[in-house]
């Protein structure tokens, strides 16, 4: 018989034949092996992150559900702003982000706000945590708060301690102190997407976005597309080659928007991840001085690639956020929903799906964090698999939330039409999810070769 | 059953539904971040009346849904809207729900129900398909009394908050929709004023359509015929016609988007040359053509006329495979664009979440093979 509550098609926890029941009668040495505590996956997980670490994951969620939830929905809805017009909610969000430390992370404190015992392990790794947990409540105000730290980490990959205490620190004091110092990364050209991001393709590529020498700097002319954050930016870190040179010649510049010659030409009207505007940037003759160029002349390409192969860790972190955020809404909707009589949970095809949901998610998880785990040096083979694997997954598992939440899913209110057209864009950005596929095969090219030789 | 309609006839009515889509509806579509206002709708709906496309209440009535039982009538209304969504999928899915009620007032032998105010049909049950309750119905087995249960409150929900979905043309003023009275489904239409409506803003997809959230009650006379048998013919026809309209339009749409990415291959020059000779690429633009191919034998296979009851098995099986294949190929579509299928003026976006709506409309790929299996089981 039984006794307590439990699921159609389920013994309560107190049936005889439960093994809850059954494992406390096994021998006191054995017990613990056999019982697992009753917490949620979300507690599990966290608790195989190192200490810091896990704190770090719940400081990232309690900031998303206190700092994003609320809004999520309205502005996704509402239309997108001109350039230049941030709604008061989004400026608003990004003071608090700015005063809690939640786009200086990049740095450990004092210089940042990353805690010191985080930093011990490796960045994406944090990275990947962060956009998982602001991802799983709201993938738009992730990516405001997050494309960000993609205009930051070239300066860190160029080596270049003077432009980190040139330009790094004074915004992150900014930041910190509530006026938001945003950065963007602008590599994307009309003409050049995955070519910017996969080599076989730059190589023969006339650039479109060009410095020339003039006295004490460098004329930028040309023009990026889909520069996320590139219409709030302070500064974006601008890939452009050098005149009369191809795109080996890419150097990184400092852009800031308050220079002479610098324009938003538009903001995109995008499918999802609304918070955060795609801008369309112009350089009609900007000049930039010497002091502003990232690294030196020409390392443009490696410092774009080494950004890519980090940062691929992180759009990863997303894909698992919104799975697990389309994960439970559905969960949600089965719990609440009522279907002659019954709570929808107890159907089995429901627990099936949810089953299936929770579990695609898990993996995805557990692959990015293997991965991450040991990225002390970020390979572009695993943050592309995990780029393109967890994303094409992330967006399977949403896919089956709105199946499960039928025709209820297709509803604003739901949420889940919004995770799915979020989703979307992450088997997009930072390379196409078949560039990444491309990307994985470039960084197992010696091997390879050898095979065939030796055949 | 002898045919009065011949395959020429179908070619030239075809012929005149793609001029009037390309000629016409086109040009009203142009942007597809911009969703058709109210009043082009309105009138783009009375063009495809006037043309005869969308029958209207009277003695000929004629378009879509009118020959049903003709051997090649379901082909020629799946065709017409396929034809329509290749151009707009949101217009093609209001011209079949103008034509429902003129298709159900005639089937259930109520004229009056197109008197008065406008009227929208809907088959949304509150939640999924009636699970294995509607099989069970629809082959006649004998029901227990959980499947009344179920096909009452998949139908009529007895919560006072629960709400059934309808995705109407802007501005219906009653509803015309089945319910389960313990013995067979009838009909009832309502003033949506007495259905406390809570009009539901934008959805996943077809924007140009509304969505508008119904309490239910079965407060009204119930229409239909005495006859169970008749009565259980009459919805199973009715969920069939929804069928061969969310794949048709969802064919339609996917038509549209496949050629748009071809052409984008054609002109994309990425990786030294046009991206159409990347296999990567080619793998997509194959992924969307051979979904185009598949589902379109599938609709030819769902639309054998005549319309027949007995048939919903086969026809939900089709559906069931249809939906996933469309998302597919529109989501392979989208990619061949990168970055700019994602946003709103290209169109891609548009298709995707048009292929997405469908599927989760009138039950879910999911639901449906559940169906299937029940109805073997019992048929
Ligand atoms: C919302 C959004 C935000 C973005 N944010 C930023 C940002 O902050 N900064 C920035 O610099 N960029 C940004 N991007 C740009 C993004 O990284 C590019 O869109 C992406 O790399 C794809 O490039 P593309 O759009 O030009 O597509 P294309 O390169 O034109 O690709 C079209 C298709 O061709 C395929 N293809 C192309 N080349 C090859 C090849 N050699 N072999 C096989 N297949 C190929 C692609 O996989 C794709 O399917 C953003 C994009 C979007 C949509």
């Amino acid at each position: 018989m039984n006794q307590q509550p439990h699921l159609n098609g389920y013994l309560s926890p107190d049936h005889p034949l439960s093994p809850r029941g059954l494992f406390a009668d096994l021998p006191a040495g054995i017990r613990p092996v056999v019982t697992p505590k009753l917490t949620t996956i979300w507690e599990q997980d966290t608790a195989t992150l190192p200490p810091a670490l896990a704190k770090t994951r719940r400081w990232y969620r309690s900031f998303a559900e206190r700092e994003l939830r609320h809004g999520a929905l309205s502005i996704d809805a509402a239309p997108h702003p001109e350039p230049g017009k941030i709604p008061p909610s989004l400026a608003a969000l990004l003071k608090t982000a700015g005063r809690e430390g939640m786009l200086t992370d990049l740095l450990p404190r004092p210089l940042g706000s990353a805690s010191l015992g985080s930093y011990r392990y490796p960045l994406v790794w944090a990275q990947a945590l962060r956009t998982e947990e602001l991802g799983r409540v709201c993938a738009g105000q992730m990516l405001l708060l997050s494309a960000h730290s993609l205009g930051v980490i070239p300066i860190a990959f160029a080596g270049d301690l003077g432009a980190m205490r040139r330009f790094v620190l004074p915004a992150y004091r900014q930041s910190l102190a509530g006026d938001p110092h945003i950065f963007a990364f602008a590599i994307t050209e009309p003409s050049a997407g995955s070519d910017a991001e996969e080599g076989h393709g730059a190589s023969g590529r006339r650039p479109g976005t060009v410095a020339k020498r003039v006295d004490g700097g460098w004329s930028l002319q040309g023009r990026k597309v889909f520069i996320s954050g590139g219409d709030i930016a302070k500064s974006i870190t601008v890939f452009a080659a050098l005149e009369n040179e191809g795109i080996e010649s890419w150097t990184c510049f400092l852009v800031t928007s308050d220079m002479p010659g610098f324009e938003v030409v538009r903001n995109e009207l995008k499918m999802g991840m609304r918070a955060s505007a795609a801008a369309e940037i112009a350089f009609h003759d900007v000049f930039v001085p010497d002091d502003h160029v990232i690294g030196k002349p020409r390392q443009g390409w490696a410092i774009n690639r080494a950004t890519l192969n980090a940062s691929r860790y992180a759009v990863a972190g997303m894909g698992v956020g919104l799975a697990q955020g389309a994960t439970e809404a559905a969960i949600d909707f089965a719990c609440r929903t009522q279907l002659a009589g019954k709570a929808l949970v107890n159907f089995q095809e429901v627990q099936l799906q949810i089953a299936n949901m929770i579990t695609e998610t898990s993996a995805i998880r557990g692959m990015l964090w293997q991965a991450a785990r040991k990225a002390y040096v970020a390979r572009q083979d695993r943050s592309s698999m995990c780029k393109f694997h967890c994303t094409d997954r992330a967006v399977r598992v949403v896919e089956m939330a709105l199946e499960l939440m039928g025709n209820h899913g297709t509803l604003h209110d739901s949420g889940a039409e919004k995770i799915y057209r979020d989703a979307r864009l992450t088997q997009i950005f930072e390379g196409t999810n078949q560039i990444n596929r491309l990307a994985v095969i470039e960084d197992q090219q010696e091997q390879l070769l050898a095979r065939i030789e030796h055949n | 059953m002898e045919s009065l309609l011949e395959k020429e006839d179908l070619t030239i009515v075809l012929g005149e539904v793609r001029r009037f889509a390309r000629g016409v509806v086109a040009a009203n579509v142009e942007r597809p971040e911009h969703a058709l206002p109210r009043p082009s709708l309105d009138l783009l709906v009375a063009e495809a009346t006037e043309a005869g496309f969308i029958p209207e209440a009277g003695e000929e009535p004629t378009g879509l849904w009118v020959d049903l039982d003709d051997p090649l009538g379901p082909t020629l209304s799946a065709r017409t809207l396929e034809t329509l969504a290749s151009v707009n999928p949101g217009i093609a899915w209001t011209c079949h729900m103008r034509a429902m009620p003129v298709w159900l007032a005639q089937r259930l032998d109520a004229p009056e129900v197109l008197e008065g105010q406008e009227t929208a049909v809907t088959l949304q049950g509150y939640y999924g398909l009636g699970r294995a309750a509607l099989p069970r119905y629809l082959a006649g087995s004998e029901l227990g009394h959980d499947d009344r249960a179920m096909l009452n409150d998949w139908l009529l929900p007895a919560q006072h908050d629960a709400r059934r979905v309808v995705h109407a043309p802007a501005g219906f003023e009653a509803v015309l929709s089945p319910y389960f009275d313990g013995e067979a489904v009838r009909w009832v239409r309502q003033p949506i004023d007495a259905l406390d409506p809570l009009p539901i803003g934008p959805t996943l997809g077809l924007d140009e359509v509304d969505a508008i959230a119904l309490a239910s009650n079965d407060a009204g006379t119930p229409l239909g015929p005495d006859d169970p048998e008749e009565a259980r013919k009459i919805f199973a026809e009715a969920l069939l016609i929804q069928s061969l309209a969310l794949v048709a339009v969802g064919l339609g749409c996917l038509r549209h988007a496949s050629e748009l990415a071809r052409e984008q291959a054609k002109t994309r020059i990425q990786g030294g040359r046009s991206i159409e000779h990347h296999p990567a690429v080619q793998s997509l633009l194959g992924s969307a053509r051979t979904a185009v191919v598949v589902v379109d034998a599938l609709l030819g296979g769902m639309a054998e006329g005549p319309l027949r009851a007995n048939r919903i098995g086969d026809v939900f099986a089709a559906r069931a495979e249809a939906h996933p294949l469309l998302c597919r190929g529109a989501t392979d579509a989208l990619q061949v664009f990168g970055g700019s299928g994602y946003m709103q003026d290209v169109g891609m976006e548009k298709a995707l979440r048009d292929s997405q709506q469908l599927r989760l409309m009138g039950g879910t790929p999911g639901e449906l093979e559940r169906f299937v299996a029940e109805w073997e089981r019992v048929r």
